[in-house]
């Protein structure tokens, strides 16, 4: 038996024509050639119309596989990134609730909270840099003279004289408002103060020490009146030293001063 | 004619091979290339359907299976691969009493040579004669690795075939 033979060369002429499945191959053949010769613009709306009952369905199912595949995959992220998180939460507590004791161990005082009432400005002082601002609480509201007043942004200054229901806020700008402050960065220490105009100065910080523009300046809470950790502002730019022994340090305030709406006072300091 | 000859089970078991082509060409096919080597599933079943059926069954399933991939090419080419397929279904279809069946070799052989012959007339033809080089490089680098991975997945379902086809004789 020879390995192949095809029919048609071993078989007559006439059986070629009879041939069933030679007549098949010549239509389906004429019918391949009649699609290649159709035009092409012909051939691009066909392939679209069949395309949209043949594959697209099924096209449409692997993408939406492959959409629950990705919001899977996301999914395994972001639980991995919970878990981590978590897991560095509570490692964090864990060393939180270490520091308290070992602030504890060696009679440190815990950090302070503070008792924060909501005020609102009512007026500001006329004039180019108004140092004071009435708020609309005062003694009924349990205010007393040389509360601190900040706002999200940070220090605004104290509060200076109390009515029975508004109260003066001396601004950080005002001369006689001082606020014993530090840089966050070298924890060189100093007293804020305004010599006139929209900057603040941080002045009583010896030549040598380090204090360098960008620089946080907090309050120290060094004196009676204002809490450690009040934002004040950054540091502008050091000059050099005027006279060998201080340096001439100016702070860009971190409060605007000249849109204040809302603000708070500290009306006392909590121990935990 | 020769399509109403083709009876009505014969037509509806032809209509699923088809769907399974629509349904791996849309789902499954890129999931099996290795090496950007892809398996033609397509035409081995085009093989398949040729060997079982003969000629006339071949040349009508080449020219649907042609057709459906013609679809996922360039408009233009559209009816080359209904032309190529069909051909090639009514040669591998006249094999059917020819050919020594029983040996898987020559099956294999089959749909490694039918493989070859299509992507060597379907390159030539879609590239022409001024790209020649570069349809030569495409069945050079991809066609002879594809046609040795789709007739071993073949091979392997023939395997399976023959032993199903032995147990139900023994039983």
């Amino acid at each position: 038996m020879p390995f192949f033979s095809f029919n048609i060369f071993t078989r007559g002429r006439g059986y070629f024509l009879k041939d069933k499945s030679t007549t098949t191959l010549f239509l389906f053949l004429s019918l391949s050639l009649f699609l290649f010769l159709l035009p092409v613009k012909v051939k691009k709306s066909l392939s679209e119309v069949i395309f949209s009952f043949t594959y697209a369905p099924f096209y449409s199912i692997a993408n939406r596989i492959g959409e629950l595949y990705g919001v899977h995959q996301a999914n395994r992220i972001l639980n991995e990134k919970v878990t981590r998180l978590t897991l560095e939460n509570i490692q964090l507590q864990e060393e939180s609730k270490e520091n308290q004791r070992l602030r504890h161990m060696l009679e440190f005082e815990s950090g302070s909270t503070y008792q924060l009432i909501p005020a609102e400005v009512v007026s500001s002082e006329p004039g180019r840099f108004p140092s004071t601002i009435w708020i609309n609480l005062g003694e009924k509201d349990g205010i007393k003279k040389g509360m601190p007043v900040i706002n999200m942004d940070g220090l605004i200054g104290r509060v200076s004289e109390v009515l029975m229901k508004k109260s003066v806020v001396q601004l950080l700008y005002h001369p006689n408002c001082r606020v014993p402050a530090l840089d966050s960065r070298s924890r060189v220490q100093g007293i804020v103060r305004s010599k006139g105009g929209i900057s603040l100065n941080l002045d009583n910080v010896p030549a040598e020490e380090d204090v360098k523009p960008g620089d946080e300046i907090y309050s120290s809470g060094s004196g009676e009146i204002f809490p450690e950790g009040l934002k004040i502002g950054q540091v502008n730019r050091v000059s050099p030293e005027r006279d060998s022994v201080f340096k001439v340090i100016t702070i860009k305030p971190a409060v605007n001063f000249a849109r204040l709406e809302e603000l708070f006072i500290i009306k006392t300091l909590t121990q935990k | 004619m020769p399509i109403r000859n083709l009876n009505l089970s014969k037509a509806a078991s032809m209509f699923l091979l088809l769907l399974i082509v629509i349904i791996y060409q849309s789902l499954f096919s890129g999931l099996l290339i290795i090496q950007k080597i892809s398996l033609d599933l397509p035409l081995l079943l085009l093989v398949y359907v040729g060997l079982t059926r003969g000629p006339a069954s071949g040349a009508i399933f080449g020219f649907f299976v042609g057709f459906l991939l013609d679809l996922l090419n360039p408009p233009s080419f559209l009816g080359l691969g209904a032309f190529v397929k069909t051909c090639l279904g009514y040669l591998v279809g006249s094999f059917k009493d020819n050919l020594y069946l029983e040996s898987i070799l020559s099956k294999g052989a089959v749909v490694f040579f039918s493989l070859l012959l299509n992507d060597l007339i379907y390159y030539v033809f879609s590239s022409g004669i001024k790209n020649l080089s570069y349809a030569l490089s495409i069945f050079l680098n991809y066609s002879l690795l594809s046609g040795l991975y789709t007739t071993l997945v073949g091979l392997i379902f023939l395997w399976f075939l023959q032993i199903r086809k032995a147990k139900e004789i023994t039983t």
